[in-house]
Formats: structure tokens, C-alpha cells, sequence
């Protein structure tokens, strides 16, 4: 029963602990990330996700014709180095921001469709045998 | 219009986050998107010959895949379920719009890049008058 109880309450302090993790997360991306967006419109959704080093995400997203987009990727100052991708449906990719130094991409599409943009934080050595996770935001902005 | 659109749509999102009541938000988006749709498809009723607006009517086959996405996310959250089925019914009609790929040579547009594949998508006038009316049908059960 003890050990139930302990779970439990382990279990509560692990949900409790993503909880707020999420929530500073939303709010990192709200105040850091949102700013970095003008002079585009932000379209009001906030992908986040908590990564650490050497971890891989992506998102679908639908672009449209005629608008001009930019997609940001924003993370913490912990998850240094982060590469973003840009894929077509097939997984052929369009961009890459790869020694581009920049992390905003400027665009149209061709034709409203789909794209896949892929966020990777490249590995990192621990120096005290604990890796830094930190807080990835992959945001969209339009303009006419 | 779109930066009024946006940034009130993003304050009540916030709002309604903060208050955990996401699924409000879900519930404001998915209503927002189908009267959309609806005042698009009647106005294609009113001008059939406008091929711009069945175009954008056309396109949408992206966004109610999003849309239902997120709704599922919340299909246990009261009055979701249902509106989930009906949805589903809608995307039915949208999934048979063929998309035909035409590979895009790179170009500059308004002096950005111009990204993704060239994609005509073909709706029929019959099918268009399908996704008309069950647009109605599903609009009059909500508002009625």
C-alpha cells in the first residue's frame, strides 16, 4: 500500500513537474519568440516542445498561395546550434537552414499546400553527465 | 481585417488556455472555419462561374484534415464527439478532390523564394455542390 501511495505521488510530482515544464514552455515562446515575428502577422498557433540534444521534431503546417510567410524557430539558450528543414509531402526537401545563420525563413508557396518543417538540435557532451533539455517554438507569421 | 482577426483570436486563445478550457477554443475555430466555408460556398451558388472562389473552397481539403486534428484532441470534452462525426462526414467529401502535382522550377516572387510544387486541385461541380450542401446541413444543426 506504502509503496502504491509512493507511485502515486511520484507519478503526481512527475505529471505536476511537465505541468509547469509546458507551461514555462507556452510562456517562453509567448514573450521570446512572438516579438521575433513582426513585421508578419503571427497566425496565432504556438508549437512547443521540450527537446534535448539530439532530438528531431516535425510538424505539419498548411501554406497558402498569394500569402508571404515566415516561419521562426525559436529555443532556449541551452539548445545551442538548432537546424531547421523544410519538406514537401514526399519528404523532398525545399529548405534547409543550414549555415544560413539566421532563424526565420521568408517565403511564398508555389500553390497552397502542405509542408513538413523539421526542427533538429544537434548533439551536445554533457559536462556534468546531465543533459540540458530546453524548450523548442516553431511559429508562423503571413502577410498579403 | 487579418491583424484584428489575429490578435483577437490570439487573446481569447490565451485566455481560455490560462483557464483550461482549450477545448472552447477548438469548439471557436471549428465554428469560425465551417462559417467560412459556408458564405464561400454560397457565394460559389451566387457566382459559379467564379473559378477564384472555388479554388479557395478547394483548399480547404488541407485545412479540415488540421482542423479535425485538433478536434480529436479534445473528443472527450463535452459536445466534441459529435461535432467530430459530422466533420468527419464533410472531410469525406473534401478527401475526393484530386490533387494533381506539376514539379515547380525554383523562383523569386516580390523578391523571396517561392517554395513546394506547382498543385491543381480538381473538384467537380457535383462534388462542389455535395460539399455545398452538407456545409448547410451542418450549419443550420449548430446554429438551429
Amino acid at each position: 500500500m506504502k509503496i502504491m501511495k509512493f507511485v502515486a505521488a511520484l507519478t503526481l510530482l512527475i505529471v505536476m513537474s511537465n505541468m509547469s515544464w509546458g507551461q514555462s514552455c507556452r510562456a517562453f515562446a509567448k514573450k521570446d519568440c512572438r516579438p521575433q515575428m513582426a513585421p508578419y502577422i503571427h497566425n496565432g498557433q504556438l508549437n512547443t516542445a521540450t527537446l534535448f540534444p539530439g532530438d528531431k521534431a516535425d510538424i505539419l503546417l498548411t501554406f497558402y498561395s498569394g500569402q508571404k510567410y515566415r516561419i521562426l524557430v525559436c529555443s532556449q539558450e541551452q539548445l545551442q546550434g538548432l537546424a531547421f528543414r523544410i519538406l514537401d509531402t514526399d519528404r523532398n526537401e525545399v529548405y534547409n537552414s543550414k549555415n544560413k545563420k539566421s532563424n526565420t525563413f521568408d517565403f511564398k508557396v508555389a500553390s497552397t499546400q502542405q509542408l513538413i518543417v523539421e526542427v533538429t538540435v544537434p548533439e551536445a557532451k554533457a559536462a556534468n553527465g546531465i543533459e540540458s533539455q530546453g524548450c523548442v517554438s516553431i511559429m508562423v507569421g503571413f502577410m498579403e | 481585417m487579418q491583424v484584428i482577426i489575429s490578435e483577437t483570436f490570439w487573446q481569447i486563445d490565451n485566455q481560455l488556455m490560462d483557464e483550461g478550457r482549450e477545448n472552447v477554443s477548438a469548439l471557436i475555430i471549428a465554428g469560425g472555419w465551417l462559417e467560412g466555408i459556408y458564405l464561400a460556398t454560397q457565394l460559389s451558388v451566387l457566382n459559379p462561374k467564379n473559378i477564384e472562389i472555388k479554388q479557395r473552397i478547394a483548399e480547404q481539403k488541407y485545412s479540415i484534415e488540421n482542423l479535425l486534428n485538433l478536434l480529436k484532441s479534445y473528443e472527450n470534452s463535452k459536445g466534441l464527439s459529435e461535432i467530430i462525426v459530422v466533420y468527419e462526414e464533410l472531410k469525406e467529401l473534401f478527401d475526393q478532390i484530386e490533387e494533381k502535382k506539376i514539379s515547380g522550377e525554383e523562383l523569386m516572387e516580390d523578391d523571396m523564394p517561392v517554395i513546394g510544387h506547382k498543385i491543381e486541385l480538381i473538384m467537380s461541380d457535383d462534388l462542389l455542390k455535395k460539399i455545398t450542401q452538407k456545409t448547410a446541413e451542418i450549419r443550420a444543426d449548430i446554429t438551429n
